[in-house]
C-alpha cells in the first residue's frame, strides 16, 4: 500500500494531527505557527516542490475571539482568501480541500455585537462555493458543520489550545483526522456503487407478509418515521448516483402493494435496478444482480437487519461490504450518513452519476431486446447505436479520473491515476488520451471508454484501455481500435500493449487477441502484444448507425 | 489500576514495547517522549482515566512515575 503525500496548511499547529495521521499518510506541514499564507507565496515551498498528492487547508476560528469588529475580521479573512487564491493558481492538478470555519467570537459580547458571525460564515461559504464552481480541483469540507454536530464543548479543549496552539479535544482531533482520511479516500480510493437492501425490518418495521400493509411500521411522524427517514437518506444517495437494489424474501404481490399503496413509502419501484423479491438464497440473488448489472461483488454494500442473512451472504460473497445493522433503529439516519461518507460519496457528483439508475434500467430494456433477437448482429443493429470518439477535453478530466479508478473488469492494465497524473500525462505533447461516448435508442451512456496512448509516434503504447462495464458486449472496443489504427497508420508503424491480470479483469484476458494483436510473450499471466498498423484489417461495423472520430485536439 | 496496566497503556500510545518503559522513564531523555508526545499523553490519559491534569502540574512531570501519581490521586 503506497502512502499518499498530503500537505496540511493551517492557522493552528497541526503537529498532533500529523502525528495521528502519520501511519496513514506521508504528511507535509510548513515550519512555524500560522505561516501557511507565506508558504503559498514561496515557490520553494514543499507544497510546490515535494510532489504532494493533495492539500488540506484547515482553518480554525478560535482566533476570532480576539477580533474587535467586522472590519478586523474581514481583514483577516481577506488574507486567507488571498492565500487560497495563490495556492489554487499554482496547484491546478491535485485536489485541494478548503475547510469552512467555525468562528468563535467572544461570548461576553452581546448578541448584537457578534451577529456578524453569521455574516462571516456566509461570506466564507460564498467564497468557497465560488471557487468550487470555477475551479475543477477544489473541494470544500464542512468543518463548521462537523463541529456544530458534535458541539463546541466536546470538540474544543482550552487546555490543548494553551499547551499546543491546537484547540481540539481528543474527540475533536480524532474527528478531524477521520474527516481528512475520508476526503483522501474520496479522492483516491475506489468507491462502492450499489446498495442491496432487505425490506422487512430494514425499509420498514415488521414483516409485510405477516403484519399486512397497515401493520408495518412506516410513517412520516413518530416512531415509524425512523424508517421513512432512512428511506429518505437512501433516496438522497440514489439522486447522487448510488444504485439501489432489493434482495427480499417476500411475495412480490405484498411488496408491490407497499410500493403502490403505502402513503409513506418514499422509495418507489423506479429507484431500484434488478430487484429480487423471491424466496431464493440472498447470496444467489446477489450473484444474479452482479451478473445482470455487470458489477463486481466488491462494489456492493448489503444491508439486512437479520444477522443470519448477513452471515449467509458473507460466507458466499466475501468481498461484499456487509455492515452491522444498527440495533437501535433510531440510529438509521446516522448509519446511512456514515456509509455514504466513508464508502460511496464521490469527490464531486458528475453528470454521468445523476441518471445512473435510468441508465441501468435502459440496460434492462436492452437485455429484453437481446432476448428477442436472432443473433448478436441483429440485436446490436436494433439498438441504433452511435459512437463518438475524440481527444479528452479539459471538462472530461474528472470523468476520466473516475473511470480510471473504478473500472475493474474491462481494464487491461488497471492503472489507477489521480487527476494530477492524468494532467501530467497529457502535458507531454506526444501522449494522447481518447474518450468514447456511446448512445442508442434507449439513451445516452455518456463517456464510457478511455484509451491512453503514450510514447513517440514511431511506437505508441496502449498504456490504458478501459471501458465502463455497462457498455460491454457492444463491440465498442473494436470500433475504438479500428478508428485509432485508421487515424495513426500513416505515421505510426506499431502499437504495443499489455494485459496485466487482476482478480477482476478476466473479461479482457484475450481482448488483444480478439482485436487482432500478436502476442509477443507471456509471463506470470502478464501478456505483451504488438500490432503492425498497416497490416491491421480495418473493418466496418454496419450495426453502428454512426461512428464519429476526431483525432484533433 | 496497576503499574503494569498503566505502562502498557502508555506504551500503546507511544507505539513502543511495554518492556522498554518503567516508572523511571524520563521525559525528553527517552527518545519517544518528546513535547509532542507529552501533549498526546495528557490528552489520552485525561480521557482514559477521567482526570484533569492542571496545566500547572504539567511542568512537574519529569518521569512516568510522576504521571502515574497524578492519576492515582
Amino acid at each position: 500500500m503506497i502512502k499518499r503525500k498530503l500537505a496540511i496548511l493551517s492557522n493552528i499547529m497541526v503537529d498532533l494531527i500529523r502525528m495521528k495521521l502519520s501511519s496513514r499518510f506521508d504528511i507535509y506541514t510548513p515550519e512555524g505557527f500560522d505561516t501557511w499564507i507565506l508558504e503559498t507565496l514561496s515557490p520553494e515551498s514543499g507544497i510546490y516542490t515535494e510532489n504532494v498528492d493533495a492539500v488540506v487547508i484547515l482553518l480554525d476560528g478560535t482566533v476570532a475571539s480576539d477580533w474587535e469588529n467586522l472590519e478586523e475580521a474581514e481583514e483577516i479573512l481577506n488574507s486567507w482568501k488571498q492565500g487560497i487564491r495563490v495556492l489554487i493558481q499554482n496547484l491546478t492538478e491535485i485536489p485541494i480541500f478548503i475547510s469552512t470555519v467555525d468562528f468563535r467570537l467572544n461570548r461576553i459580547k452581546a448578541l448584537e455585537e457578534r451577529q456578524y458571525r453569521i455574516f462571516l460564515q456566509n461570506d466564507w461559504y460564498q467564497f468557497a462555493q465560488n471557487i468550487v464552481e470555477s475551479v475543477d480541483n477544489v473541494y470544500v469540507f464542512d468543518l463548521a458543520d462537523v463541529i456544530a454536530n458534535m458541539g463546541r464543548k466536546h470538540f474544543y479543549s482550552e487546555k490543548m489550545w494553551y499547551m499546543s496552539s491546537m484547540p481540539y479535544s481528543k474527540e475533536g482531533l480524532e474527528t478531524i483526522c477521520d474527516m481528512i482520511t475520508d476526503l483522501m479516500s474520496c479522492a483516491f480510493d475506489t468507491r462502492k456503487k450499489i446498495i442491496a437492501l432487505d425490506m422487512d425490518n430494514t425499509l420498514w418495521g415488521g414483516v409485510v407478509g405477516e403484519d399486512g400493509l397497515e401493520g408495518i411500521e412506516l410513517s412520516n411522524h413518530k416512531e415509524g418515521q425512523r424508517y421513512y427517514d432512512f428511506q429518505r437518506q437512501l433516496l438522497e444517495m440514489n439522486k447522487r448516483g448510488v444504485l439501489l437494489t432489493l434482495v427480499s424474501k417476500n411475495n412480490p404481490e405484498d411488496v408491490r402493494k407497499v410500493f403502490e399503496e403505502h402513503p409513506s413509502m418514499l422509495l418507489k419501484e423506479k429507484q431500484f435496478v434488478s430487484p429480487k423479491i423471491n424466496w431464493n438464497q440472498k447470496s444467489s440473488n446477489l450473484k444474479e444482480i452482479e451478473a445482470e448489472l455487470n458489477l463486481t461483488e466488491s462494489s456492493f454494500i448489503f444491508i439486512d437487519d437479520n444477522p443470519a442473512e448477513r452471515e449467509e451472504v458473507r460466507a458466499k460473497c466475501p468481498e461484499m461490504e456487509i455492515p452491522e445493522f444498527p440495533a437501535d433503529t433510531t440510529q438509521l439516519v446516522e448509519f446511512a450518513e456514515k456509509l455514504y461518507i466513508e464508502q460511496l460519496r464521490p469527490l464531486r457528483v458528475l453528470k454521468e452519476d445523476l441518471d445512473k439508475t435510468q441508465m441501468y434500467q435502459s440496460e434492462e430494456l436492452r437485455k429484453k431486446e437481446a432476448a428477442g433477437s436472432l443473433n448478436l448482429g441483429d440485436y446490436l443493429a436494433k439498438l441504433e447505436m452511435r459512437a463518438d470518439i475524440h481527444r479528452m477535453q479539459d471538462g472530461e478530466i474528472d470523468r476520466v479520473v473516475q473511470l480510471c479508478n473504478k473500472t475493474n473488469q474491462f481494464n487491461v492494465t488497471s492503472k489507477r491515476y489521480s487527476r494530477n497524473e492524468i494532467c501530467e500525462i497529457v502535458s507531454h505533447s506526444q501522449n494522447e488520451i481518447y474518450v468514447a461516448y456511446l448512445s442508442d435508442k434507449y439513451g445516452e451512456s455518456g463517456l464510457t471508454a478511455v484509451v491512453i496512448l503514450i510514447g513517440k509516434k514511431e511506437e505508441k503504447r496502449i498504456d490504458t484501455f478501459l471501458m465502463s462495464c455497462r457498455v460491454m458486449g457492444r463491440k465498442l472496443e473494436n470500433v475504438i481500435m479500428n478508428e485509432l489504427i485508421r487515424h495513426y497508420c500513416s505515421e505510426t508503424p506499431v502499437f504495443t500493449a499489455s494485459y496485466i491480470p487482476t482478480s477482476k479483469n478476466l473479461p479482457v484476458k484475450d481482448l488483444f487477441e480478439r482485436l487482432g494483436f500478436s502476442l509477443c510473450y507471456e509471463q506470470n499471466g502478464e501478456k505483451e502484444y504488438r500490432v503492425v498498423l498497416k497490416d491491421y484489417q480495418c473493418r466496418d461495423f454496419p450495426f453502428y448507425q454512426e461512428i464519429r472520430f476526431d483525432g484533433g485536439k | 489500576m496497576t503499574e503494569e496496566k498503566f505502562l502498557e497503556f502508555i506504551a500503546d500510545i507511544m507505539g513502543v514495547d511495554g518492556a522498554e518503559l518503567s516508572l523511571d522513564t524520563r521525559y525528553k531523555v527517552y527518545s519517544e517522549w518528546d513535547s509532542l508526545m507529552m501533549l498526546n499523553l495528557i490528552m489520552e490519559i485525561e480521557e482514559e482515566y477521567q482526570v484533569r491534569i492542571p496545566l500547572e502540574k504539567v511542568g512537574e512531570i519529569k518521569t512516568l512515575g510522576n504521571l502515574y501519581d497524578m492519576i492515582r490521586k
